[in-house]
């Protein structure tokens, strides 16, 4: 099963004289996350509901999948596997939370579809209140709840509107988490006045304002150029603000990290990490194999799971908790160790899943790979491991990221590649981005760097 | 603050123990299978000790009972407010009268087509009525009863007019003998009453049930989980029409005797006052039947004669106030801390 695509043509929808919607176009691929963004009365909330069902356009269509579902009523679309949040959760009261789930999974008998319920209801944390109504549920829970029954089909279509009104940040944070974690096999359309939300999760979104289609991109383009008004601004948007007034010299830091703890099952490694790293800075971490390098990358990277209390803020945005995709559309760009390459792919493959245009590689990076457009064709698992380190940190330097993390880049790199790349990593910083490297503690790259802090037993050190 | 007044907004009162929760959802549970236990118990035993009088009138209140289930099931499952369910009565009874006199005195046949009459006019009026809500759907059900009991009163040739039909007594089996003993007709009552009770209780906690009471509580996310809500709605109101045709039949069954009047505004009335009475359940609402039989026709002639509809106005006020001066104890009670059990 796969997601479906939302077509959308002509679609203008009136209340009366007042025109809410005009002439909308819009193609939402299948499996897509797309946010719809704008001040309040832009009309993202009437979109939504067109699309969903809960109300008619007054011309144009709207098409699932390519099926005209424009006169389909709201439980139709729903029985195409479509599935909608409202601003205010919708929950029905005077139903215990499982039998709000059960009735979502319309497919099964009623005392398995409890059954069922009751073990989504406890994955998502509610298993102590599965049995009471869901009226009487805290509000932050009855969001949990809502999403959960709107989950509970596997909807092919998720229509979510605001679903992080009202709730404080820890619940936005779980909120994030949850969407971030809903399978590829479902498109998702989402509204939200959180900038940070909608840029952890939406790959495209489409600006509206009064109505009108405003602009349709990718998020980060699209958010950088918004211009955040009080409406559209989000809360994690303010802090930023409010640093530039109190220290105008200095940006905000592309990188910001406290009490960061980590490790595995049984080993605590990182302990209380606090540091920053600055636009147009290169900041080296470096120490003793076991020292926990990798690790401090990984749980940057988001592919390893962080312990409590720890808070990483990229480029402004939270990123605690999400997943290395998320972090990576916010302006993470990682080389790990173990690199992220596919061996089975050609060159220009890896390039594409990577996003990366090959056309449109710039002159330094060509220098640093000159071999890259002549291979092409070339399997990835045939370049050397040089090469290949070569390609993976052209991946990441070529999708402009704010903050570049490489971890032990410079191994079986030959020297005057790493001369090159230590030149790059410098230009890269003279542009703005932020660099974080790990290397050993006599490294190359721990000597080009402004800053070298210093991991021991888990703890971090400025030795420079 | 904006964010504080959202929550407000949204929560409502909250109870934060889950275990305070659960025992009070369970307490009134074992309450209710004891009331329903004592009341079956009650109702089995009756014939034995009443006199004919007493047992006549329970058997009018297991009628006006399954009335007031049809009404329970529109008001306070699906969440349609009903003031025209004796229309369905009336169908019911003049469609198992005529069965009577023309086909077969059988009861059980005559209670069958009298649902089935009951059904099919529900489902032609409620293609239009099961899409209104709330005011509109109530003025609709008033607009039918009235209508029905008019043209019962002048399809003279058909129903007797304002007088009514007499109808003969019925037998139960085939070939067996008619039956005339009050409370015998009594047990058959009870015997249907209990029968259709089960299969609507079944009924409410299906899916099917279920999901009506989603809508009628959260119309637009039942329907965003993919539930046709007019149709739900137009289904629960043809079962509840056959209830009350079922009642009709049963009425004529056993008082021999159909004229307009049993299906008019009044027996609605109290119909949907039933179902309000005692608590918002199935067996509240046979209950509430009971009471309102008891106290309009044995209690109000012998305390206070000529003035029943005064005592039942009386008391209907009174279940209004207790329930106003009672639901703040119930909460301070689900409020207070909860002794934790291990």
């Amino acid at each position: 099963m796969i997601g479906i695509t939302v077509d959308i043509e002509d679609m203008s929808h009136r209340y009366g004289d007042t025109t809410v919607l005009e002439q909308l176009n819009l193609h939402v691929p299948a499996g897509a996350r797309h946010a719809v963004i704008g001040a309040n009365g832009a009309g993202k909330t009437t979109l939504l509901g067109l699309i969903a069902g809960t109300s008619r356009p007054s011309t144009g269509s709207v098409h699932f999948g390519g099926r005209d579902v424009t006169h389909l009523p709201l439980h139709r679309r729903a029985q195409l596997r479509m599935s909608r949040t409202w601003q205010r959760p919708a929950v029905i009261e005077p139903l215990t939370a499982i039998d709000n789930v059960a009735l979502a999974l319309r497919g099964l008998r009623l005392a398995s579809a409890r059954r069922t319920a009751a073990a989504l209801l406890a994955q998502a944390g509610l298993a102590e209140n599965a049995h009471i109504l869901a009226g009487r549920l805290p509000y932050g829970q009855r969001r949990v709840l809502e999403l959960v029954t709107a989950l509970a089909s596997r909807p092919r279509l998720l229509v979510l509107d605001e679903p992080s009104a009202g709730l404080d940040d820890l619940e936005a944070a779980d909120l994030l988490q949850r969407l971030i974690g809903v399978s590829d096999d479902t498109t998702i359309l989402l509204t939200d006045h959180s900038r940070a939300l909608v840029a952890a999760v939406a790959d495209t979104v489409t600006v509206l304002e009064r109505g009108q289609h405003l602009r349709t991109g990718p998020t980060s383009v699209v958010l950088r150029d918004a211009n955040p008004s009080p409406a559209t601004a989000p809360a994690a948007a303010a802090p930023v603000g409010k640093q530039t007034e109190r220290n105008p010299s200095r940006a905000r830091p592309v990188l910001e990290v406290s009490n960061l703890n980590s490790g595995y099952r049984d080993h605590h490694v990182l302990h209380d990490l606090d540091f920053t790293v600055d636009p147009g800075e290169i900041v080296a971490v470096v120490g003793l194999d076991g020292a926990g390098r990798t690790t401090l990358v990984d749980a940057l990277a988001g592919t390893l799971p962080i312990w409590r209390l720890s808070r990483i803020i990229l480029a402004g945005v939270d990123v605690t908790g999400l997943l290395p995709a998320r972090r990576a559309r916010i302006g993470l760009g990682t080389v790990p160790q173990r690199q992220l390459l596919t061996p089975a792919l050609t060159v220009a493959e890896q390039l594409r899943i990577a996003d990366v245009e090959v056309n449109g590689l710039s002159s330094e990076l060509l220098a640093l790979a000159p071999w890259l457009p002549r291979r092409l064709s070339q399997a990835v698992n045939t370049l050397s491991g040089g090469e290949r380190q070569i390609l993976a940190v052209t991946c990441a330097l070529a999708r402009q990221p704010k903050l570049l993390l490489l971890d032990e880049v410079t191994e079986g790199l030959a020297t005057p590649v790493v001369s090159q790349l230590s030149g790059l990593l410098r230009l890269h910083a003279a542009r703005g981005v932020g660099v974080l490297v790990t290397d050993g503690p006599s490294g190359h790259l721990a000597a080009a760097a402004d800053r070298v802090l210093q991991l021991f037993n888990g703890h971090l050190q400025r030795i420079r | 603050m904006a964010h504080a007044t959202t929550r407000e907004h949204g929560a409502g009162h909250v109870s934060m123990d889950p275990i305070a929760q659960s025992s009070a959802v369970h307490r009134p549970r074992a309450a209710h299978r004891l009331v329903v236990a004592a009341a079956l118990l009650a109702a089995v035993v009756a014939p034995g000790v009443l006199d004919a009088y007493t047992i006549s009138l329970a058997t009018y209140a297991l009628v006006l009972g399954l009335l007031a289930s049809s009404a329970y099931v529109l008001t306070n499952v699906a969440g349609l407010p009903t003031l025209g369910q004796g229309a369905y009565l009336a169908i019911g009874g003049y469609t198992a009268a005529a069965i009577s006199h023309t086909i077969t005195t059988n009861g059980p046949a005559q209670l069958i087509a009298g649902a089935a009459a009951g059904a099919a006019a529900a489902a032609a009026i409620g293609v239009l009525a099961a899409r209104t809500r709330g005011t509109t759907f109530l003025i609709i059900t008033l607009a039918v009863g009235a209508l029905t009991q008019t043209l019962a009163s002048r399809a003279v040739p058909l129903t007797g007019g304002d007088a009514g039909l007499a109808v003969d007594p019925i037998t139960v089996l085939p070939g067996a003998s008619l039956v005339t003993v009050k409370g015998y007709l009594y047990l058959y009552a009870l015997v249907c009453t209990v029968i259709i009770g089960g299969a609507l209780t079944l009924m409410l906690r299906s899916r099917f049930g279920l999901a009506v009471r989603g809508i009628a509580a959260n119309e637009p996310r039942a329907r965003a989980d993919g539930y046709p809500a007019d149709t739900y709605l137009w289904v629960t109101y043809t079962v509840a029409g056959a209830v009350a045709g079922a009642a009709g039949a049963i009425l004529v069954a056993t008082r021999h005797t159909i004229a307009p009047v049993d299906g008019g505004f009044v027996v609605s009335g109290l119909a949907l006052l039933a179902a309000l009475l005692v608590t918002r359940t199935l067996v509240g609402a046979l209950l509430g039947a009971t009471v309102i039989v008891a106290v309009r026709d044995l209690i109000a002639p012998n305390v206070l004669a000529g003035h029943a509809s005064a005592l039942l106005g009386g008391l209907f006020l009174a279940a209004a106030f207790a329930r106003i001066l009672i639901r703040p104890l119930i909460h301070r009670s689900e409020h207070a801390p909860a002794r934790r059990s291990p």
